[in-house]
């Protein structure tokens, strides 16, 4: 089964250029994990080092925050609007 | 990055008004086809953090982000920098700033010193995340 996972801008310089991957899997933790064996240079952006994905990605199905529904087990199927989506954070010293 | 100095007298503004907080935010404009990157205006964000935190600590919501990009897309602009201010501390970009840092967006950085506005720098994440780059900012008029 193939779906389509949009990408955003800033990821973008490392799906060559691509808005939209088409991947394989049942769930979202499943295409991300394919997305990075796609891209191995996007690992280090989604992923920590301790293999842990990074609390700035989020991924939105059909316009829902998967954080709200099962995470990275929530369910997926061909047709379904998938995006991944950077939430944005830093601060300062200390 | 090219700038107008309205983009750098809102940011400064916000991150003043925001003071004792962090102020954060986004710059909207236009990429060039020389590869230099455009602000020409300022969109400002929630912080999120809650109570003290926000002292220290800035959060833009996954759900702004979107509501951001569909605004700048609906003037025909693009999301190119995300600000925050440091307020008493250095316009230089932190451990934690480079533990949450996104690719490809500038990260203009404002210091703000007892409420007061000062300098303010750019910032671009290196690919592999080692660090940040310091990036040129040409303020036009």
């Amino acid at each position: 089964m193939s779906i389509a996972l949009k990408i955003p801008t800033a990821l973008r310089g490392f799906t060559d250029g691509l808005n939209q991957v088409e991947l394989e899997g049942d769930t979202v933790g499943e295409l991300l994990k394919k997305l990075i064996e796609k891209y191995p240079d996007l690992t280090t952006h989604l992923y920590d080092e301790e293999g842990l994905l990074r609390s700035f990605v989020n991924v939105f199905v059909d316009g829902t925050n998967v954080k709200s529904l099962e995470g990275q087990q929530t369910p997926v199927k061909e047709g379904q609007s998938i995006m991944l989506v950077p939430a944005i954070a830093g601060g300062n010293f200390g | 990055m090219e700038v107008t100095s309205l983009v750098i007298r809102e940011i400064k503004e916000h991150g003043a008004r925001a003071y004792p907080f962090e102020a954060c935010g986004f710059v909207l404009g236009h990429f060039k086809n020389s590869g230099l990157v455009r602000g020409e205006k300022t969109l400002e964000a929630i912080n999120s953090r809650q109570g003290e935190k926000r002292r220290r600590r800035f959060n833009i919501e996954a759900e702004e982000f979107l509501a951001a990009e569909r605004a700048a897309q609906s003037q025909g602009l693009d999301i190119l920098a995300i600000y925050h201010s440091h307020p008493d501390h250095p316009a230089l970009p932190s451990a934690n700033d480079l533990e949450k840092a996104l690719p490809f967006y500038r990260y203009l950085i404002v210091k703000v010193e007892n409420g007061q506005a000062k300098e303010l720098s750019c910032w671009l994440l290196a690919n592999d995340r080692s660090g940040f780059l310091k990036q040129e900012l040409t303020i036009l008029p």
